[in-house]
């Protein structure tokens, strides 16, 4: 197990950051933690990182004891703090030098050009970091993370300040980082990026976790009854009317040629549906149950938390 | 590689943030304006208030001579090299802390003992070789506009290394109270109590030659050829200065970076 925690609590001052959460990732898994602004996700980070002392919980990260780390670096992991601050007066290239001084020169130095060169900043090596753009210093912190090839990686929000173009290389670069076997916990607000890179999802609101799940398993148990089933042609009024009276269908929607049935259970609800269109002699070019998307799941365990 | 490269992005700093330019012009120019002033508008001053006295006398009042220029010099930089360093250096580590870009080295395994080391490595030296610069200047021109009467060099070499390793104190001082406080501003506003209060403090109780205050009074006392237990004085810094640092070191360790 790459992360630990059991019941990790926080306060500033009245303000309960953290109210006992629970987190546990495997090694070679890619975590994505969710929730909204002020739910406790940074917060969580910093403990992650070495950087803050929970008030009461045990975290154990990359095997060590986050309440009895002195020095954050001590614990080997590659961290990429949401709004990474930089010295303005260092160029790209110095910074990573700076950053990644454990190793000897030569390396460094080689290792430098190979992550400016991978996050896209090779023309702007000897360039002070002060003159980037919040993209271009994200890139840089990404290299800086990534610099040592530690087994756990901490992102938090890696992607937000990035075009479209260089999202979907972190997203890429998350994935390969997978394929080497390396751990990557990743806190984003995008849940598309989450729901495509993640295996595991936490979802945290207001310094609770509300679930910690395999993604699919996640994703399965929220499968709502309803099915959604393109036609080839449009649905006549009577053949909608014969469909209302199935046993089983609640309700119905229908759009041009694409309906939606919602049924009392899933049960053989599939074969009767189909049974019928047959008989109708409709055309049927899909047809499938309905798949909540991570952003339906969230929206509705933070639903539950408002109410 | 690690250390060296600590040392290597403090030097950077200073250059690039043009500390060291702000220090070394400083000094020497007070090493040159503070013979010139005593020279050339301090008699005119009092030319204008006496005007019937004769040059010859106000000249003999002022009693201006290449040590008391010197120890002239040394006396201002005491108020107001204090103030500048007080405030060119308060955000030597409130700054790191309070913007955050202390994140980063932390995590990355820089350690708390050697990135204070290194600010003190780099800045100590380069502020004592200033000042023992600036004298230099001042002695060379107390002695073109008074005569050359101060005897030897080296008394004037010692009060400036004296007078530089005060203000390592101070940046001790400044990284202690940057530690705590995390704020520039505040850092150099509450610095600014003990870097002139300790003088105050040593007079009442009679122990200035075992505060860093004492420093500027061996100084001055090198300079009339009448100094002694500057020993006890240099010490006494020193072990105040690694308390500091170890003081800052250890709260640092215990610190939160949210």
């Amino acid at each position: 197990m790459m992360i630990s925690a059991k019941g990790l609590k926080k306060s500033f001052k009245k303000f309960e950051a953290l109210k006992g959460i629970d987190i546990n990732v495997d090694k070679g898994e890619i975590y994505g933690f969710l929730g909204q602004n002020g739910a406790g996700k940074s917060t969580t980070m910093n403990i992650l990182a070495g950087l803050s002392k929970p008030d009461a919980g045990t975290c154990l990260v990359n095997g060590w004891d986050v309440n009895k780390v002195t020095h954050p670096g001590d614990i080997h992991i590659g961290y990429l703090p949401e709004e990474p601050r930089l010295y303005p007066w260092l160029t790209a290239k110095e910074t990573l030098l700076y950053l990644g001084s454990r190793y000897d020169k030569g390396c460094a130095g080689k290792r430098a050009d190979e992550m400016l060169d991978w996050i896209g900043l090779s023309k702007s090596a000897n360039r002070r970091v002060g003159g980037f753009s919040r993209g271009m210093k994200q890139r840089l912190g990404m290299g800086a993370a990534l610099f040592y090839d530690n087994d756990l990686i901490l992102l938090d929000e890696p992607s937000s300040a990035l075009d479209p173009e260089g999202r979907s290389a972190v997203l890429n670069l998350i994935l390969d980082l997978k394929k080497r076997g390396k751990t990557v916990f990743l806190s984003t607000h995008i849940l598309s990026d989450a729901q495509r890179v993640c295996d595991r999802i936490g979802i945290l609101t207001n310094g609770i976790m509300r679930a910690e799940k395999p993604l699919d398993e996640l994703l399965n148990e929220n499968i709502k009854s309803i099915y959604d089933i393109e036609i080839c042609s449009d649905l006549e009024a009577s053949d909608m009317s014969k469909l209302k009276e199935v046993e089983g269908v609640l309700a119905i929607e229908a759009e041009n040629r694409q309906i939606s049935v919602e049924v009392r259970t899933q049960g053989d609800m599939a074969k009767e549906l189909m049974l019928f269109f047959i008989a109708s002699k409709i055309c049927i070019r899909s047809f499938g149950l309905r798949k909540p998307s991570l952003e339906d799941i969230f929206l509705e365990e933070t639903c539950k938390n408002e109410n | 590689m690690k250390t060296e490269w600590n040392i290597k992005k403090e030097i950077m700093q200073s250059i690039r943030q043009y500390k060291f330019l702000v220090v070394f012009s400083f000094l020497i120019f007070f090493a040159i304006m503070t013979p010139l002033m005593s020279k050339l508008v301090l008699p005119e001053l009092f030319a204008n208030y006496y005007p019937d006295l004769d040059p010859q006398i106000i000249e003999q009042m002022l009693g201006t001579t290449q040590t008391n220029a010197i120890l002239g010099f040394l006396g201002d930089m005491f108020e107001m090299g204090t103030l500048l360093i007080v405030f060119l250096y308060s955000g030597i580590i409130a700054q790191e802390i309070g913007e955050k870009t202390f994140v980063l080295p932390l995590c990355s395994g820089k350690r708390y003992t050697s990135v204070i080391l290194s600010k003190l490595i780099v800045n100590g030296p380069v502020l004592i070789i200033s000042m023992i610069g600036a004298v230099l200047v001042n002695y060379y021109y107390s002695g073109v506009f008074f005569d050359f009467t101060a005897g030897s060099i080296k008394p004037a070499i010692g009060a400036a290394a004296l007078q530089g390793l005060y203000m390592v104190f101070i940046l001790s001082i400044l990284i202690f109270i940057g530690a705590l406080v995390k704020k520039p501003l505040m850092t150099g506003m509450i610095a600014l109590v003990p870097a002139y209060g300790i003088g105050f403090i040593g007079k009442l109780f009679n122990i200035e030659s075992y505060l860093p205050s004492g420093l500027m009074i061996q100084a001055q006392k090198l300079m009339q050829n009448t100094a002694e237990n500057i020993l006890h004085t240099v010490l006494s810094t020193l072990l105040l200065i690694v308390i500091l640092l170890t003081i800052s070191i250890k709260y640092l360790k215990k610190a939160e970076f949210v």
